[in-house]
């Protein structure tokens, strides 16, 4: 016996199909032109030259939950950088560790007195967005950058970040995250290729054509000032980095990226953890993109093209149950005995785009990006890089729909999530 | 039947040919190291110029010379495939016919005291001076370090580095690519094209002293009134959306961002940052307590003093009597092109990422 759909039930199917095709190639296109610029077109990186300077009063701050077994490399590290002593602090924060994290920072605070300052935190949100809402509505300084407890920069690395703040226009800074624990298992080698297409590609793309580079919150800073104009760190997002991007951006202030400001983190090393971590990254940035969407789409502020780019980066967490959605209607479409010519080319298209819901880095951004790294036997990874791909397509699904039941409808308050870390002994290179 | 079979054979294969180096790479681990990105020396104009140095002091060491009482001239083997000339101090290098011939010199030059080498020669390797190093004319060094003053006379090309422990002096016509560096100043004469410089003050095709920036009258200047397309960013800066000039004696007190072009009027006082979204123009004689930052050409007119980094992502003019930066705090001055007329001063760095020269024409303010 043959089902016959009514006509408004297959043609509302058809139109999400077509709607999730057009994104997909919009998608594609977007991510096809940043990588052709990154090989082809011209490069900016405006500040790499300023060495010498009278630099800004920068504070580094460092927040730190339970982080006893990473924390005394970055303050070491950080204590140990070239610029100016009178200029420079670090501020670490232990916010409520259970471990010996306050303790190895007692101990880190004795070796580095004349720069390094540590705070316990007690009461109080708890959460990172919490500890710089905290430290930054307290400081009296001109640039305020922020470290996770993992990451380990280089001597050159302070000077490179507070340098673009010479320009007046400049609201944040961010700087690339490489990962050093890349040998461990598949999945850090997965994060390390994702992190080098998000990155080196990517991000450096959008900076070379004037769109909107994303503040990530760790290895960038932000001027104290601008961030206290759009109203400081917002407790009750998931990704406070993002959602400070779009706020500054709205203001009328810039981000950049410097590719070259370049800090070692660590990836996380188990699957159940790097589930929450993308869980944690795709609820916070769709929180973001409700948030700004509208504004973004009204702003004068930027040109057009970089507007419609603004959209688009809203929207790359959203990409992963629409894919769904359009599979979902080309199988009912196939099933109903429809032509669905569309339902395979979503196949293609989902393929040719499907790494752009990791972490925005499709698969040509990839190569590209080691090709740009001369890591070029990395590259041979790639076709395993589809396992990343799907566990993503559904952590990012299952964060959508967690944002939309609990946290919207059912009101469930934010927790923060700790990231896990796995350093046993010894820093990293 | 066996048609379909190598079809769907062949699609096997090239389903997972991909997957067997992918394997390979994953369970070998031969690109598995983290990234290197840690560059420490990158921004170091001086870091070969070091490096050198310490090779030269372990090269003493290993020879046991004493530069107090060095040995009488001799050659040898630097390191393999690579020979040396010693020089003691005040003797000059007494070159073979077929160095005459060729004007190549292909040997490291090694001066325990002070140098005079003759121009004309194309010097392929290093050469070290523990005093003070004159270059004649219309030679080509590849690398250069001296002990104390170093001079080179007109029309020389340095390909690599120069560094000296004093100062550098250059002459008219020269072509110094690479990182040239000195410990105190460096004059460049006119005509000469140059990269990367670095010295805590480097003047240009004159060594006389720049009245301009320093020592200029000005007339007292008068508090900007914010005009109505204007608007506060933040407590420290202002934003113009469009074109933005200043009139003459007006005086600043906050960063200035202008999304067009930004025109300063003569003796303006600045005491903030300024950045120009196309082309940013400081007129004569004015003070700059900040930065300048244009994606577009900027123009620094005649005797001007700007303390902080000027950055274009194009151009950079400077005329004749401008000051930028001062010895105790030195500053960044970087574009793909600069042109710094005779007569004006910077300390810290300049750097030319495609090519500098110094104009010994007073550059002109060309209209917006």
């Amino acid at each position: 016996m043959n089902y016959v759909a009514p006509d408004w039930f297959i043609v509302g199917l058809k139109v999400v199909v077509y709607a999730v095709l057009v994104l997909m190639v919009i998608y594609t296109l977007r991510h096809m032109l940043f990588t052709l610029n990154r090989l082809f077109g011209r490069q900016r990186h405006p500040y790499l030259d300023i060495d010498t300077a009278d630099w800004p009063q920068v504070t580094v701050v460092v927040p730190a939950h339970n982080e006893a077994a990473v924390i005394a490399n970055a303050l070491d590290a950080l204590a140990d950088v070239d610029y100016p002593v009178e200029r420079y602090e670090v501020v670490a924060v232990d916010d409520r560790s259970s471990d010996e994290t306050w303790a190895v920072m007692q101990a880190c605070s004795d070796r580095h007195p004349e720069v390094l300052r540590i705070l316990r935190r007690t009461e109080g949100m708890p959460g990172k967005a919490a500890v710089l809402k905290e430290v930054s509505e307290a400081l009296d300084s001109d640039i305020l950058i922020v470290f996770d407890a993992d990451y380990v920069p280089g001597r050159g690395l302070i000077k490179q970040i507070a340098a673009p703040f010479f320009d007046a226009e400049i609201g944040a800074v961010m700087g690339r995250v490489v990962p050093h624990n890349t040998a461990s298992n598949l999945l850090t080698r997965l994060l390390d290729l994702e992190r080098a297409g998000g990155y080196q590609v990517d991000q450096q793309a959008r900076m070379n054509l004037r769109l909107l580079p994303q503040y990530g919150g760790s290895v960038g800073g932000v001027r104290l000032s601008a961030l206290r104009a759009v109203g400081g760190w917002r407790v009750d997002v998931y990704a406070e980095d993002t959602d400070l991007t779009y706020r500054l951006m709205l203001a009328g202030f810039k981000t950049v990226y410097e590719n070259r400001c370049e800090c070692y983190e660590e990836v996380p090393e188990v699957w159940q953890e790097r589930n929450r971590q993308i869980m944690r990254w795709a609820k916070g940035h769709n929180q973001v993109a409700l948030r700004h969407l509208g504004s973004t789409l009204r702003t004068s502020g930027i040109g057009a093209f970089a507007r419609l780019d603004a959209v688009l980066l809203l929207g790359v967490y959203l990409l992963a149950p629409l894919l769904l959605l359009g599979f979902l209607c080309g199988f009912i479409l196939f099933l109903l005995g429809q032509p669905v010519l569309a339902g395979s080319a979503l196949v293609v298209f989902g393929l040719v785009s499907f790494s752009a819901l990791g972490n925005y880095a499709a698969f040509f951004e990839i190569a590209a990006a080691l090709h740009l790294d001369g890591s070029r036997k990395r590259l041979r990874l790639l076709p395993l890089n589809f396992l990343n791909f799907l566990v993503s397509l559904i952590n990012i699904t299952r964060a959508c729909g967690s944002l939309l039941f609990d946290d919207t409808l059912r009101g469930k308050q934010l927790r923060w999530d700790k990231t896990a870390r796995y350093r046993a002994n010894g820093k990293p290179p | 039947m066996m048609w379909l079979a190598v079809f769907w054979l062949l699609v096997l294969v090239v389903c997972t040919a991909p997957f067997v180096p992918a394997l390979h790479e994953w369970l070998i681990g031969s690109d598995a190291e983290p990234l290197v990105v840690v560059r420490e020396q990158e921004t170091n104009i001086r870091h070969f110029a070091h490096s050198f140095f310490d090779q030269i002091q372990a090269f003493f060491e290993r020879e046991g010379i004493d530069t107090l009482a060095p040995p009488a001239d001799y050659e040898g083997e630097f390191r393999p495939g690579q020979g040396f000339l010693f020089l003691s101090p005040d003797s000059r290098p007494q070159w073979s016919d077929e160095i005459r011939r060729t004007r190549l010199v292909n040997t490291l030059l090694i001066a325990s005291g002070d140098l005079m080498i003759e121009g004309g020669y194309v010097y392929e390797q290093e050469i070290y001076c523990g005093g003070q190093l004159y270059g004649g004319a219309h030679s080509t060094f590849r690398a250069v370090y001296a002990g104390t003053d170093l001079v080179l006379g007109q029309n020389c090309t340095v390909a690599r580095w120069l560094h000296s422990q004093g100062h550098v002096h250059i002459g008219r016509d020269c072509t110094v690519y690479g990182r040239i560096s000195s410990t105190s100043s460096i004059t460049l004469g006119a005509g000469t094209r140059f990269q990367r410089l670095n010295a805590e003050v480097m003047r240009f095709a004159s060594d006389a002293a720049v009245a301009g920036g320093l020592g200029m009258r000005r007339p007292k200047p008068i508090l900007w009134p914010m005009p109505d397309q204007a608007r506060q960013l933040d407590e420290h800066t202002v934003l113009c959306s469009g074109d933005l000039k200043l009139y003459t004696a007006t005086r600043v007190d906050s960063h200035l961002i202008a999304h067009g072009t930004l025109e300063l009027g003569t003796s303006c006082e600045m005491n903030g940052n300024l950045k120009a979204g196309t082309r940013l123009v400081i007129g004569a004689g004015c003070v700059v307590r900040g930065a300048l930052v244009c994606p577009g050409p900027i123009v620094i007119g005649p005797g001007c003093l700007v303390k902080g980094p000027v950055v274009s992502e194009t151009e950079i003019s400077i005329a004749a009597g401008s000051v930028i930066g001062t010895p105790g705090l030195t500053t960044t001055v970087t574009a793909p092109r600069v042109r710094v007329a005779s007569g004006s001063q910077i300390s810290g760095t300049l750097w030319a990422t495609v090519e500098g020269v110094v104009d010994a024409s007073p550059t002109r303010v060309s209209p917006a």
